[in-house]
Formats: structure tokens, sequence, C-alpha cells
């Protein structure tokens, strides 16, 4: 990866943060939300690795990422972060963000069965359904 | 003759490996023992109330201990004596800790070892003599070496305590490092707002003489009792007379690189360091004058409003005497050109921290500004490197510097401020930030923006655009990623070295230096001040990395000891001197040569021999300069050299029972 990449517009920053009232900037990577993640084994990106992309305003390989859909919100990470992230609020604010841009909220399950219900609960709370 | 034997337990330390109480048993069968005992604590109060009521009890005038090393709680053990009406020379103490329970797995054998050391002391303590020190005079006098930020400070504080101080300094200002930096991290107050008056208060100081661009040449002599020769360079400025107005170094046609700017700058070869040097008066660089090289020039006799100049004026040495010595010389940068990944020296853009610290100084190169030296524009993308040189046992210091990751975030934090367009990547191998609101400072740069990438820089090179930017390859272990970052500015955290020269000085005062070059503290946690060498006192960094708070909390703690010398007055000599035994003694003066305090010299007595008086040279010991090595003792064919404490008698009793 070569720097300066930026793939998060100062809006989008601005909406993360708005969603999820907290600083990805604090993260000081101690790695331990991927510590203690149950379900590491079938992510891309680990919780850090997320929080650094975010961090380093690189939105777009996130997005991309099976990690967003994976994450079950168990929020092991959440209840240990030292720096009181809530790295699983970062990832609910990141999902958010996806289903937010497609059109007005129509979210459309391909697979019903593959997505997680937390990801239609959490899209319906935040599209005011 | 009644010996007590005390065997410690040492909590579980000796007790776990050592079985104590057979030890104690079989101690109460050596000859002219008549009382023996094991305890928890030897040194706690219980244990010393034991040993006191048993010298009572038993009529005990030897006490043979078997605990520790004696580098411990020998002087303990020799106070509780002294106490008692004995001489404090009649303890002796067989070290079973570190010498056998600390390096032995089998309980069996390090018993049976432990008793025989113990067996040992007794034997030793047969022939102990009684020992007493000398008292000393003190001098009631410093000298502070190095007029960085420590040496200031340790000689306001003597100063202030009513003594007169001399401060050397090799430079033609004092100021040291503190003043080449911009601001002082975790509170970015203004360094020089900070250093400056302190500078002044310490040349206005009644106590303080200053000895500006001056070198110790010579020391000479002990604690309370330092004579040294102080070499005067000549500044060419009589600093009486000229008024600081500057004119000379206006017309000086000739220029030279600024070493307080890192080179980034050019000085006149008539100079002041800096604009708020302490003292303002400039001094000729006699190695770059015109006039000295070719005898020409001489612009700033003709020019000087006050006839200040003077080519003529030669180095002077000056000999004082004093009572402590306070070592304060700093440290030098590694120069990063031979960790040739970083592209140092070869690209304008790849500079050192503390060549930014000088261009984010107003009274820096650039005023204030920070430029890309390649092309006078503001870098956008800064790329910092932290441990550069530092935790390096390969082409660097295997130490770590311990400032470099606070001020990198400083750096961060002050671009950020200055020009919030500028974007800054750090890499780290992992970020220290011990020390009060430190973290707090590190939190503040990552929420300002500074990019932390975890991982070494393997390669810098230019990206060969039309902006002529480096590329700065690394890998970053969070993202489990190579990255690459197209630069406009890379920042190298150097590492922090001894000063050139510091191993001259510890030559100088008899100091030890450590394999980095830095001066040994007498012990690393209970004397970090001291030094093995009495009366003499360390502040600051040539003792080992240290930031602002701590080099002058160090300063403080190191004058302290000087003053408490001189409120003493006087000090106790080592009462483990060497002895000549006359009657002996050839005269041959073998020992003379060996003895590194030039203590001995040669003295005449006359006697007797067959009806006439005849005069016999013998070696004499001075007992205020002799600091008990044993080298004499070791070496004299006659046997006629002893060491009070280690006589021969002694060794060799401890050798027989064996
Ligand atoms: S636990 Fe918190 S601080 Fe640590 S890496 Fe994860 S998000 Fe960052
Ligand atoms: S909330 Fe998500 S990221 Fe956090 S531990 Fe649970 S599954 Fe992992
Ligand atoms: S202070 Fe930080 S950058 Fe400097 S050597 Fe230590 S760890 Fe490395
Ligand atoms: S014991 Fe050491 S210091 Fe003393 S006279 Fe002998 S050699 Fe010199």
């Amino acid at each position: 990866m070569r720097f300066p990449t930026k793939t998060a517009s100062i809006k989008e920053q601005e909406e993360l943060a708005d969603i999820i009232q907290k600083n990805v900037k604090d993260c000081y990577q101690c790695l331990k939300c991927s510590a203690g993640c149950p379900l590491t084994e079938h992510m891309d990106y680990y919780p850090h690795q997320v929080m650094l992309l975010a961090k380093m305003d690189l939105y777009k390989k996130v997005f991309d990422s099976k990690t967003l859909w994976v994450c079950a919100s168990c929020l092991a990470c959440s209840s240990r972060c030292p720096r009181d992230l809530e790295p699983a609020k970062v990832m609910e604010g990141l999902r958010a963000m996806i289903i937010r841009k497609r059109g007005e909220g129509n979210v459309e399950v391909v697979n019903p069965k593959g997505v997680p219900r937390q990801a239609l609960i959490s899209s319906m709370r935040k599209l005011r359904r | 003759m009644r010996v007590g034997v005390f065997i410690c337990w040492c909590g579980s330390n000796i007790k776990t490996m050592v079985d104590v109480e057979k030890v104690a048993k079989e101690a109460e069968k050596m000859p002219r023992v008549v009382y023996s005992q094991d305890v928890q604590y030897l040194c706690s109060e219980v244990g010393q109330a034991d040993i006191s009521k048993a010298i009572d009890q038993h009529k005990l005038d030897r006490i043979v201990i078997g605990a520790c090393s004696p580098r411990m709680h020998e002087s303990t053990f020799q106070q509780l004596l002294e106490s008692k009406g004995l001489n404090p020379y009649y303890v002796e103490i067989a070290n079973i800790r570190e010498q056998c329970s600390w390096v032995h797995t089998d309980k069996d054998k390090a018993t049976v070892k432990a008793t025989e050391l113990v067996k040992k002391a007794v034997a030793k303590s047969y022939h102990a003599i009684p020992l007493t020190s000398d008292l000393l005079k003190v001098n009631k006098k410093a000298l502070v070496i190095g007029g960085g930020i420590a040496g200031i400070q340790a000689a306001l504080d003597i100063a202030d305590a009513g003594y007169p101080v001399d401060l050397v300094e090799q430079k033609p200002s004092i100021g040291g490092r503190m003043a080449q930096f911009d601001k002082t991290f975790p509170t970015l107050d203004c360094s020089a707002c900070i250093l400056t008056p302190k500078m002044v208060e310490a040349a206005t100081h009644e106590n303080i003489t200053l000895y500006t661009y001056s070198e110790v040449e010579n020391v000479a002599g002990y604690v309370g009792n330092f004579k040294v020769k102080i070499k005067q360079k000549a500044k060419s400025v009589k600093q009486d007379i000229c008024n600081g107005c500057g004119d000379c170094m206006a017309k000086c046609p000739k220029k030279v690189a600024n070493e307080f700017d890192e080179g980034n700058s050019k000085r006149k070869a008539i100079y002041t360091l800096f604009p708020q040097a302490v003292p303002n008066k400039p001094v000729i660089d006699r190695d770059s004058c015109i006039y000295y090289q070719t005898g020409k020039c001489g612009l700033c006799e003709k020019i000087c409003p006050t006839n200040a100049i003077d080519y003529n004026q030669e180095d002077e040495i000056v000999e004082n005497e004093y009572g402590a010595i306070i070592a304060a010389t700093g440290f030098d940068i590694k120069d990063p050109q031979d960790l040739s990944e970083y592209y140092y020296g070869n690209h304008p853009d790849v500079i050192t921290s503390l060549e930014l610290e000088r261009l984010l100084n107003a009274s820096g190169p650039t005023s204030g500004k920070v430029i890309r030296p390649s092309n006078g524009k503001t870098p956008e993308k800064i790329v910092f490197v932290q441990c550069v040189g530092s935790r390096d046992r390969n082409k660097g210091n295997a130490y770590c510097s311990k400032v470099c990751c606070l001020y990198t975030a400083k750096h961060t934090l002050l671009l950020n401020e200055k020009f919030p367009e500028t974007e800054s990547y750090v890499f780290n191998i992992d970020v220290r930030t011990g020390g009060k609101g430190y973290e707090e400072f590190y939190e503040r740069a990552r929420h300002k923006g500074a990019k932390y990438l975890r991982g070494q820089v393997s390669k810098i090179e230019p990206l060969g655009d039309a902006d002529n930017k480096l590329l700065v390859r690394g890998y970053d272990s969070s993202i489990g990623e190579q990255v690459e970052i197209e630069a406009d500015l890379v920042v190298l955290a150097t590492s922090i070295e001894p000063k050139v020269g510091a191993s001259k000085i510890a030559g100088l005062l008899g100091l030890s230096s450590d394999s980095d070059g830095f001066f040994s503290e007498a012990h690393p946690k209970l004397k970090p001040v001291e030094t093995q060498a009495q009366g003499i006192y360390l502040a600051g960094v040539c003792q080992g990395p240290k930031d602002i708070p701590e080099a002058v909390s160090q300063a403080s703690g190191a004058s302290a000891k000087a003053i408490i010398l001189f409120n003493k007055g006087e000090v106790k000599s080592v009462p483990t001197t060497a002895m000549v035994n006359e009657e002996v003694c050839s005269g041959c003066m073998q020992c003379k040569p060996v003895c590194p305090y030039e203590a001995i010299s040669r003295e005449y007595v006359t006697e007797r021999v067959a009806g006439k008086e005849v005069k016999r040279p013998v070696a004499s010991i001075n007992r205020a300069l002799c600091q008990g090595c044993g080298a004499c003792a070791g070496l004299c064919r006659s046997g006629a050299m002893d060491l009070g404490g280690f006589t021969s008698k002694q060794i060799m009793a401890e050798v027989d029972t064996l």
C-alpha cells in the first residue's frame, strides 16, 4: 500500500464519528480486541486492523472486507478495549454507512441465510424502520 | 579472644539452599567460638539486637557473620560493633548468599561450602587488627564540568547553599543542548524561555565563576581536596572591555558552518554561539579566522569601538582547589550516515530530529519556518523514523535513547499546530512514554492525527519525480502489509551518545564508564548520583539518556551530595589503607609506580647498625591518598606492604583452614 492514500472523504469521517461518538484516532493498537474476538478465523481484517484502517482513513478496504459481516456483535472487544473505543460500535458504524449508501435503506437481502441477524436488525434501527 | 558466629537465613534467600541451623551448629565446634546462632534477618533491628545481646552476655570480642555480600551490610555491622565499644574491623563476613546459596542447587554441598566459608572467616578474625580512619578537612568549593541544564542547575543549587562554584564549559556559551531545542515536552513551553533566566542567574550569581571556552586539563587529589587545572582557551577578545555590540561579527568576512544550527546556517569566524549566549561576548574561532590562517584581514580589530580584540591572547591555565566535583558533560547524537538505508547525507530532505528542532526554532536558520531543505517549500507529508541507531546492536547503540518517542510526538504536534496541512507518519518499534503526563502527550499526538505505523523502515530512496520526493518503505505489522510513503521530508530520531571526549574526562576523574561510554554510578539504585570515586558526582545525560526533568533532578541530587560534604566540613579517610613494615622494607620503591593514587613516597629511617647511625630508604604511605586497592601489597617482594583489614596473615589464615 502506498501513502498518501485516503479513501474516506471528510464527510464520511464525520459521518462515522457521528454514529460511533468515538475518536478512532485514540486507538493505540494494543491488539486486545483481536486477541479476544471469537470470529477472527473467518475474517480477512482483524478488529485491530479495522481500527487502524479507520484511523488512517482507509475506509474502502474495510467496506470491501468480509469482517464487517462476520462480526457477531458479541462485544468481547468492546468490553476489553483499554481505550474504551468499543470496536464493535465502530464495526456497527461502518456497516451502517454501507447500508445507508444503498439507496434510502432498501436493503437487498441477497442471501437471507448468510446475513447476520444483527446486521439486519441494526440496519432497520439505523434506518428507523 | 571470644568469637561469636551469626548465620543469617536472609528470609528464604539462604535458608532454602543452606541448612543454616547446621552451619551454626558446626560453627560452635570451631576453635575460640564461644557462641553461635542462626537468625532470620540479621540486618533487621531484631537481628542486630540479638548480636548486641550476645556480645554482652558472652563477652564477645570478634564477630563473624554468615550472610549476604559485605557490600550490602558490612557498614551496618561495623556501626553495631562501634556502638558496643569494639573496633569496627573486628567483624568478619562470610558471603554465604551471593557466593553460596544463590549459585548452587545441591543443598548438602552448599551447606558444606557455607560451613567452610564461615570457618575461614573465623580463622581470619583471629588476626583482625583495629583500624581507624583519619578526619580530613574539606575544601568547601565545588567544580561543575559541563554548562548544560544539568551543570547549570547543580551550580545554582550549590551556590544558593552558600558555597562557591566554578562552572567549566567547553563552548563559548553555557546552555548546552537545551539551548538548541525549540519547545519542551510535555508542556510545550519554550525551551529558551525557561533556560535563559537560569543561564543569566548562573552568570550573575555571586558564588558562581564561569569558565567558558575552557576545559579541564588535569585532576589530582582526593575527596575534599582536589587540585584541578583548567585550560581557558584564548578568546582573542578582551572580555572585560568588549561591550557585546556585535559590530565585529557583522563585518567579519569569514563564514563557516554553524554548529549550533547543526551546520544548517553560517556563522562568522568571530561569533557568539547564539543570540542569547551567556556570556554574550564573541570569541574568535582561530581555526577559521583569516588573520590566524594568513596574517591578513584584521577587520574586527579595526571595527571594534572599544579596542577589545586581542590577537595575541594566549591560552591560560588556572589552578584551583575543590572539595567536590560534579560531572555533567552531556551528550552528542549519533551521525546516522552509517545507517545507509536511511539515505542521510545523500538527500537534503532527510534530516535529524535536532535539525528539525532548529528549523522549528524562531532563532534557527529559517526563523522558525519548517521547509524542505531541497526547495524551501513547506513539506506536507513528513515521515518520522524512531530508534535510528538506538536499540540496534548491529550498527548502533544497544540501549534505548529514552527521549525520542516523546520529542517525535512533540514534533508532530508542533507541525500540526504551525501547518495544519501537514501529515505525519511515525514509524516505531514501540512507543515508550514513561514519565508524568507523557502518555497523555502521546495520546494528544495521536489525536491530532499523527499516524503511528508499527515497524522499522527498511529503505528510503528518492522517488525520482519532479519534486524529488522520497519513498519510504516499511512494513506495518498491524495492517500486516508492506507500506510505502511518498514523503516530502524524513526526520530521523537519532540515538543519543556520550559526549565526544567523555572518556578523557572519565580518565581524568578516575571514573568508570559502562560499555556504552556513559559514566557509571556507584550503585544503580541506591547511589545513582555518586561514583566510585568519593567526592565526584554525576548529573545529566553523561550518566545515561535522560529527559530535562530527570537531568535537573539528578543535578539537584548531585549538588545536595556536595552540600552535605561541605556542611560536614570533613571526611573520614579510608581506614583499610596500606601499611609499610619498615623493618622489612628494602626501599626498592617498586611499589611506587604501581600505586594509581600516587600515595607512596620514599622516606628515610635512621637506625644504628654496628654502632653507627645509618639512614635507610623505606616506602611510606600517605593515608589520605591511599584508597586501599592493594596493588602495592600484592607486588612487594619483601612482604613489607600489608593492607589493613586484609593483611597477609589474615589471608594466609583463611587459606590454611581450608
Ligand atoms: S483494543 Fe482498543 S486500543 Fe486496543 S487495538 Fe483494539 S481498538 Fe485499539
Ligand atoms: S464484536 Fe465483533 S469484532 Fe468484536 S469481538 Fe465480537 S465478533 Fe469480534
Ligand atoms: S525513546 Fe523511543 S524512539 Fe527513542 S530509542 Fe527509545 S523506543 Fe526508540
Ligand atoms: S593500597 Fe593502593 S592506593 Fe594504597 S598505596 Fe597501595 S597501591 Fe596505592
